[in-house]
């Protein structure tokens, strides 16, 4: 049997739509799901611009939403028919990161490890994977939204890497992208007030706005964020309590540091290129008790299936607001190419039965 | 003599233990076989034996008891890396399914899917052969016994109860029954540093041993009230202790733990009572903002415990008091049946 699939491929095509196997249930714990929808990241562009390692030839996608098509002997409590969504990354369980509760730090919990980057990913009729790393979503939960929860686990994880920080504390969001637009919405629906969203273009700014309106978000331009700055000097508006970094962008979280107020946090929650570096000022960091912590990978994914299952039921999970479009396989070309001229913040494939 | 492959204590009744042959299980990929060598007798075996449940955990089909336990590896799994054979180890005897919510923030022993040894439907560890999971197979150091080992499993409640009762330097500690497990979270309190440790039973020659097990204080509270014996506690301490690691599972015990603690304490409970309903003052607890919790087994134990009996800072071998082995467990079990002794280890090598 085989399937269609979107493949990591050398050179400038960069991604290619093959035929491939459709793969096969080996371990007692593997599940083989029907991939109903499956969305692509910019880490996946970074991948076919050849900026980020995978293998070629590797099936990509690690954002998915399927339903249980077989079973192995061992399936826990899975059945067919289930609707599940899918965690990436299965870490070993028994290391001592594990045991502790921090998975996202596990030697095989690692990107290397996730699906699409690593084993096969989703961008096809079907996946392999165990059972352990397959959520059931709530009925009510269509699988083209539930393809959020994987980005929504990394940004409830970063968020975790915030706190403790208070209802009144002044959040600044670093990039209106997808996650960045999550992370608003996830801080908007646990009730936070003063959350301030940057980005550089015009017609992201509008994306961010739409999904937010209603609540109190500040969209801006980083223009805009350095003119605030320096027009508050010395009074009690100037600066945020906590930073989050979702640009990757290593001059970003440079100029984050001058943006805290004292007792503030940056999380660096965006993959910089690994050679960035910046530049920090002890003085800086003892006189004004500033942190820095990074994040990596996903929260506990249950969490993310509860808070997009919620969002949705509140009616803030609107494609059109959020700016992904749907695309079938064979549109993958005009797919990419919206997704690189950011006339999209996301592409979510749907897989007709 | 017939050749025998696998003696093993196995239940199949009430009051129906015998040492019976069985296979010599095959280690899974992830796995170990051991030699199994000293295992303690647990409450919870000696009522399995006694009542064929706990609760809701009822025994269905015949099952081998025995958790608290050390043995030594004799074979491998395909992918096990950890191990060798020959290596000494304490068994964590609780594995958990890995993958749940509780299992991935770090809380396994609440796994609702947790394998523990000789809780239905799961073989205990008492016999010859053993297979566990090697990431819950933890190396014995070579000053450390196969029997100290096996301790560590009591000595790992001590370890949690005293964690998340919050027990720190200088604190002021009070723990409520001198059975073993009351004795192992006394061991622990006094390792972690705390100031003041008074131990409570009905029992005088369980409270002289609570002494020697490093209890700077204790109180006979039989035939006392309540509020007595919170007052003599109170005296004895000086003030009202900060934390109370409750282990008897007694209601007036309980009661005791709510009346003496200090405002803004907190209260582990360990111990188990006869009934799920109890009645506490909780009133009083709510406004001294006293924090509760309960206890149940333990994770991320055994290393710290292992630690704590390696460095010399805690002796389990006193609670060893008396030896078996294998073929004469059903006495084993009479014995801790009738309330001998502190804890008694039967060997299986």
């Amino acid at each position: 049997m085989h399937m269609q699939s979107l493949v990591y491929v050398a050179g400038d095509k960069g991604v290619d739509l093959q035929s491939r196997p459709v793969p096969c249930i080996q371990n007692p714990d593997d599940v083989l799901v029907k991939v109903k929808a499956s969305g692509v990241c910019g880490t996946d562009l970074h991948v076919i611009d050849g900026d980020f390692p995978a293998p070629l030839g590797v099936i990509l996608g690690h954002e998915t939403a399927g339903v249980v098509g077989k079973l192995g002997t061992e399936p826990g409590h899975l059945k067919i028919g289930d609707r599940v969504a899918i965690l990436p990354v299965k870490a070993c369980g028994s290391c001592n990161f594990c045991k502790t509760g921090r998975p996202n730090l596990c030697k095989k919990g690692g990107i290397a490890n996730a699906i699409g980057l690593g084993p096969n990913g989703a961008l096809a009729e079907y996946i392999c994977v165990s059972k352990d790393i397959l959520f059931k979503i709530p009925d009510d939960l269509s699988f083209k939204k539930a393809v959020l929860c994987e980005p929504m686990s990394t940004v409830i994880h970063g968020i975790d890497q915030m706190e403790p920080f208070d209802k009144d504390s002044r959040i600044l969001v670093f990039g209106g992208g997808i996650t960045g637009t999550l992370a608003a919405s996830y801080l908007t629906d646990e009730g936070f007030e003063n959350i301030t969203v940057c980005q550089r273009s015009e017609a992201r700014r509008e994306f961010v706005r739409k999904q937010c309106q209603g609540f109190d978000v500040d969209v801006k331009s980083p223009e805009d964020i350095q003119n605030d700055f320096e027009l508050h000097a010395g009074d009690d508006k100037q600066g945020f309590d906590v930073i989050f970094d979702s640009t990757g962008n290593a001059e970003v979280v440079q100029k984050s540091l001058d943006y805290l107020r004292a007792g503030g946090k940056v999380v660096i929650f965006g993959c910089a290129p690994a050679t960035a570096e910046i530049t920090i000022r002890p003085f800086e960091m003892f006189a004004r008790e500033l942190s820095m912590v990074g994040s990596y990978l996903h929260s506990n994914f249950d969490r993310a299936v509860e808070r997009v299952a919620s969002l949705n039921r509140k009616q803030r999970l609107n494609f059109d607001a959020l700016g992904i479009r749907m695309f079938d396989l064979e549109s993958y070309r005009e797919a990419f190419s919206e997704l690189r001229s950011k006339t999209i913040l996301k592409a979510v494939f749907v897989m007709d039965s | 003599m017939p050749e025998t492959k696998n003696l093993s204590a196995l239940l199949s009744g009430i009051d129906d233990l015998k040492i019976t042959d069985t296979e010599i299980p095959e280690p899974e990929a992830n796995q170990v076989l051991l030699r199994m060598g000293p295992v303690g007798i647990c409450g919870s075996d000696v009522h399995y034996w006694k009542h064929m449940q706990i609760g809701s955990f009822v025994v269905k089909e015949p099952m081998i008891l025995g958790h608290e336990s050390a043995g030594t590896v004799v074979k491998l799994g395909s992918s096990v890396k950890t191990l060798q054979v020959g290596d000494r180890v304490a068994l964590e005897p609780g594995v958990p399914c890995k993958s749940c919510r509780f299992c991935v923030t770090g809380v396994y022993n609440l796994c609702p899917d947790i394998q523990f040894l000789a809780t239905p439907p799961y073989h205990g560890s008492l016999r010859q052969y053993h297979c566990h999971d090697a990431s819950f197979c933890f190396k014995l150091p070579d000053n450390v016994s196969l029997e100290e080992g096996a301790l560590l499993e009591p000595l790992s409640v001590g370890v949690h109860a005293n964690k998340k009762a919050g027990v720190q330097f200088g604190d002021l500690v009070l723990i409520c029954g001198a059975g073993p497990i009351g004795l192992v979270n006394v061991m622990v309190a006094k390792a972690a540093g705390s100031s003041r440790v008074i131990c409570t039973d009905i029992d005088n020659k369980r409270l002289d041993f609570a002494l020697e097990c490093g209890a700077d204080d204790i109180l006979n509270v039989r035939g006392m009230s309540e509020l007595d014996v919170s007052a003599k506690l109170v005296e004895k301490f000086g003030c009202n202790p900060d934390r109370v690691i409750e282990c008897s599972g007694a209601q007036s015990s309980m009661r005791v733990a709510v009346h003496c603690i200090r405002p803004g304490g907190k209260i582990a409970f360990v111990g188990l009572a006869p009934n799920d309903d109890v009645t506490l003052p909780i009133i009083t607890g709510s406004v001294k903002e006293v924090e509760m919790t309960g206890i149940f087994r333990y994770a991320n134990c055994y290393p710290t415990a292992l630690n704590l009996v390696a460095s010399g800072k805690v002796d389990v071998k006193k609670l060893i008091t008396h030896r078996f082995e294998l073929m004469e467990s059903v006495h084993a079990f009479e014995a801790a049946f009738r309330g001998e002794g502190v804890k008694i280890v039967i060997n299986c090598a």
